[in-house]
This record gives C-alpha cells, sequence and structure tokens, in this order.
C-alpha cells in the first residue's frame, strides 16, 4: 500500500468518525427536542417539498409515451 | 449554537444520491431506500399532513446509510482505527453491524403497516417522552440506549440497550391488559425471531406508576441484561 492510500484511508476513518458524530447528535437531538427535532435543522417543513416531490420523474417517463 | 437551516426540498435530492451511492456498494440496501422513495413519491397526497414525521424518519435514515456506507468501504485495519477511535456501545455495534444490514437484506414484514400506519396518523410516538426518560435513566446508571425508526417499527423494539460488557437486549414496553399479554409476547417474540434478534424483554408496565418509578425501571432492565442468558424472550410484568 503506497503514501496515497494511506492518506485517504486515514481520511476515511475521520469520514466515518464524522458521520457517526453526526448520527449521534441527530439521537440526541430526540431526547431534547423529541419528534420536533427536524426543526433544529430544516426551515421550511410544512412548506411544498413533499408535494413537489418525484415531479421530475413524472415528467422523465413521460418522455417515452410522447415518441411513441 | 445557532446553525443555518437546511431547505426541506433538498432531502429529496440527498436521497437519491445515497441511492445512487448504495448501488455500487450494497444493492440490496439501494433497492430498500428505492422502495421507499416511490412509497413517498406515490403516496404523497395521503401523506401531507405527516411532514414532519417523514422529514426525521428519512434523515434519521439518511444519516445512517452514509454511515454505514463508509464502514462497509473502509479496509479491515482502517475499521479497526474507527473502532477504537468511535468507542461505540455494543447497542451501536449491534445496530451497524447486524440490525440495520438484516432490515435491508430480508424482506419486512412490517414494512406496508407501518407506511399505513404512518399515513393514517395511527403513528403518534406518544410515547417519546417516556422512552426519553427512561434512556437518560439507563445511561446514568451506566448502560447504553439506542432508538430508531426501524427497531420500532418493524422489530417491536422500543429501545435497544446494552450494559458494559454484555449482548445488547431488544426491549418493548407494553400496557396490554393480561388476558392479552400472552397474545402479545407471541407476536412479539415471533418479529424478534423473524429479524434473529435472540435477546428481548417484554415489560408489561403500568402507566400510571411509571413516572414515578422510572429508576426501577432503568435498573430492572440493566439488570435482566446482565443475568438474561444469551438467547431468550422474557416477559417481566412490572
Amino acid at each position: 500500500m503506497g503514501i496515497e492510500n494511506s492518506i485517504l484511508n486515514k481520511d476515511a476513518v475521520e469520514s466515518a468518525l464524522l458521520s457517526l458524530k453526526a448520527i449521534r447528535t441527530y439521537e440526541r437531538d430526540r431526547r431534547t427536542h423529541g419528534v420536533r427535532r427536524v426543526e433544529v435543522y430544516y426551515e421550511d417543513i410544512e412548506g411544498d417539498w413533499l408535494e413537489k416531490w418525484g415531479e421530475e420523474d413524472e415528467s422523465e417517463s413521460k418522455q417515452p409515451h410522447l415518441s411513441n | 449554537m445557532l446553525t443555518q437551516r437546511l431547505q426541506a426540498k433538498y432531502i429529496k435530492a440527498e436521497l437519491e444520491s445515497l441511492i445512487n451511492d448504495a448501488l455500487l456498494i450494497d444493492p440490496a440496501l439501494a433497492k430498500r431506500l428505492d422502495e421507499l422513495r416511490r412509497w413517498i413519491k406515490d403516496k404523497k397526497v395521503g401523506l401531507l399532513t405527516r411532514k414532519p414525521l417523514l422529514l426525521d424518519f428519512v434523515s434519521e435514515l439518511i444519516l445512517d446509510t452514509r454511515l454505514w456506507l463508509k464502514l462497509k468501504q473502509l479496509p479491515s485495519q482502517e475499521k479497526q482505527r474507527f473502532l477504537e477511535k468511535a468507542q461505540m456501545t455494543q447497542a451501536e455495534k449491534y445496530w451497524y453491524e447486524f440490525l440495520f444490514p438484516q432490515w435491508f437484506n430480508e424482506c419486512d414484514p412490517k414494512l406496508d403497516t407501518w407506511k399505513s400506519k404512518m399515513m393514517s396518523g395511527e403513528y403518534t410516538q406518544q410515547d417519546v417522552r417516556l422512552i426519553n426518560a427512561l434512556s437518560a435513566q439507563i445511561e446514568s446508571s451506566g448502560g447504553a440506549c439506542l432508538w430508531r425508526y426501524i427497531i420500532d417499527l418493524s422489530m417491536a423494539t422500543d429501545l435497544l440497550t446494552s450494559g458494559n460488557s454484555d449482548e445488547p437486549l431488544c426491549v418493548q414496553m407494553t400496557i396490554s391488559s393480561p388476558e392479552w399479554l400472552a397474545n402479545k409476547k407471541d407476536h412479539w417474540e415471533a418479529t424478534l425471531r423473524y429479524w434473529g434478534i435472540t435477546r428481548g424483554l417484554l415489560l408489561s408496565v403500568n402507566p400510571k406508576n411509571l413516572d414515578d418509578n422510572l429508576s426501577l425501571l432503568a435498573d430492572a432492565i440493566l439488570q435482566k441484561g446482565e443475568s438474561l442468558p444469551e438467547s431468550c424472550y422474557d416477559l417481566h410484568i412490572y
């Protein structure tokens, strides 16, 4: 294993530790805020994000029909 | 500390990018995530009143998946270094090494039930305060706890607990009346067995005196965690 891999693997460990820290924090947020923990991280929870979920997919899936 | 809050609309792109990443590393995980993505797309009208719950669930799933994918890609020597630095609890190890991959590798028989419970508003999480208080109590007595939507909804487990060196224990609380308790236990045990969970504790509790006795309940859970055999599905009437 060369120097490059050694450096990159070190970064990969650090990166995994950061991901662990993130999920631990999110779990801890549930203790503090209960089911409202999402409000700490998102600003427009009741916005139209869900209504728009899949809009692009639908237009994509319609394309083949147009060409038929 | 104030952080810049995210726009909720980005969660869809984040989930999609995660599905793409997972596809190269574990197709079964990608498939389960895509199944949920498509469910949200198809049922979004029915879910409109459940936006905070859905966002919370998907966020938790994204965070868990990101970590799991990174761990999966670590060469064994680096995985060892990660474990030394991370000081994961037994409950965390059990979740990432066993239960989470079990969930996406196996068919989830409860998936349809909990999807419809989420949509109908039946999934209210009224017990969140109790579970939080109990978790804090268990931790102050030296134990560790883990809660996830998936273990709650699919694996009949309110809390995954572990002590200092023991095997983790899947704890479920119930307020079933005595005549329904045997039936409740059968279903609970069957669910745990299905997922390959070998240590479970079903606690029959009386909600009226629960708040005053949380520390006793936490001690009972930890004590059971240490004393129960490697394979058992124990009912404890508290």
